[in-house]
């Protein structure tokens, strides 16, 4: 069984690293490669609802599948990883484009 | 007894459109998250689980006087700031729909459906002359204020809106 990510160390804060680095942390080649099992169009919601999709979606996966959710909301950037470091789901990471914010997820096992 | 990071409790003490939907959209969060979340209602709060229907009524001359005054139901709470006797609650509703944001009527039944408990508080109803007829089927209970300490009290987050 995978270990749950810890609530305060292991998820890093995108707000913070992107004040550092001026730009986003997540995204690069290992997650433009990712194939996801599900995807959510989110674009045009605003808070809660990716975050409701989220969880309604990733409860009807699979152990180990990856979700995709497509935002253009930004608060999802620091959220989604907040989500799962509340959850214990993987945060697998994030790219943006075209102003949408595509975040993958894996589902925790058990 | 001992303190659950994973219970949240929110006193809805407000009557108020935005602060309702502020309520909501945190009590939907949390439990999206997969935490346990209980709203107790109170005071104006239960304005906003109150069924939409005639003035309230009460035994008590002064509690139809408030009756006529205070209409229960979610469609019907103004906002804190800018109401305008209608007009800004119309616009900020409109401003929510052209933005998809969820209403307080949808919000309300999303809750439900995430596993939120409601509580309403039966001081303030006696105080209004409410009867659990008067609020909507969603309501899980009615209860006093003991029950909303004790549960406060082994719970991780507590708000007060």
């Amino acid at each position: 069984m995978r270990k749950p990510k810890d609530a305060a160390g292991e998820v890093p804060s995108s707000v913070s690293d992107r004040r550092e680095t001026g730009r986003d942390v997540y995204g690069g080649e290992e997650v433009r490669d990712l194939q996801p099992d599900r995807s959510v169009d989110c674009v045009g919601l605003f808070c809660p609802m990716p975050i409701v999709k989220t969880s309604q979606a990733i409860k009807e996966m699979a152990d180990g599948e990856v979700l995709e959710v497509i935002a253009d909301d930004p608060g999802i950037k620091s959220d989604m990883p907040a989500w799962c470091a509340k959850t214990g789901h993987e945060f697998l990471g994030l790219e943006e484009k075209d102003g949408e914010f595509h975040v993958f997820v894996r589902k925790k096992e058990g | 007894m001992s303190e659950n990071k994973d219970r949240m409790t929110i006193v809805v003490f407000s009557g108020e459109l935005d602060r309702a939907l502020a309520a909501f959209n945190i009590a939907n969060t949390a439990a999206s998250m997969g935490m346990e979340v209980t709203m107790f209602f109170t005071f104006w709060g239960l304005n906003v689980i109150r069924r939409e229907k005639g003035p309230g009524g009460g035994k008590v001359f002064l509690q139809r006087a408030l009756g006529l005054l205070n209409r229960g139901g979610s469609r019907r709470l103004p906002l804190s700031r800018l109401d305008m006797l209608g007009g800004g609650r119309k616009a900020m509703k409109a401003l929510m729909r052209r933005f998809r944001m969820p209403s307080l009527e949808e919000m309300i039944p999303m809750a439900r459906d995430l596993g939120v408990r409601f509580i309403a508080c039966t001081t303030s109803m006696a105080l209004m002359g409410l009867s659990e007829d008067d609020f909507i089927p969603e309501v899980d209970g009615f209860a006093g204020a003991a029950t909303y300490v004790e549960e406060a009290s082994r719970s991780g987050v507590n708000l007060f809106i």
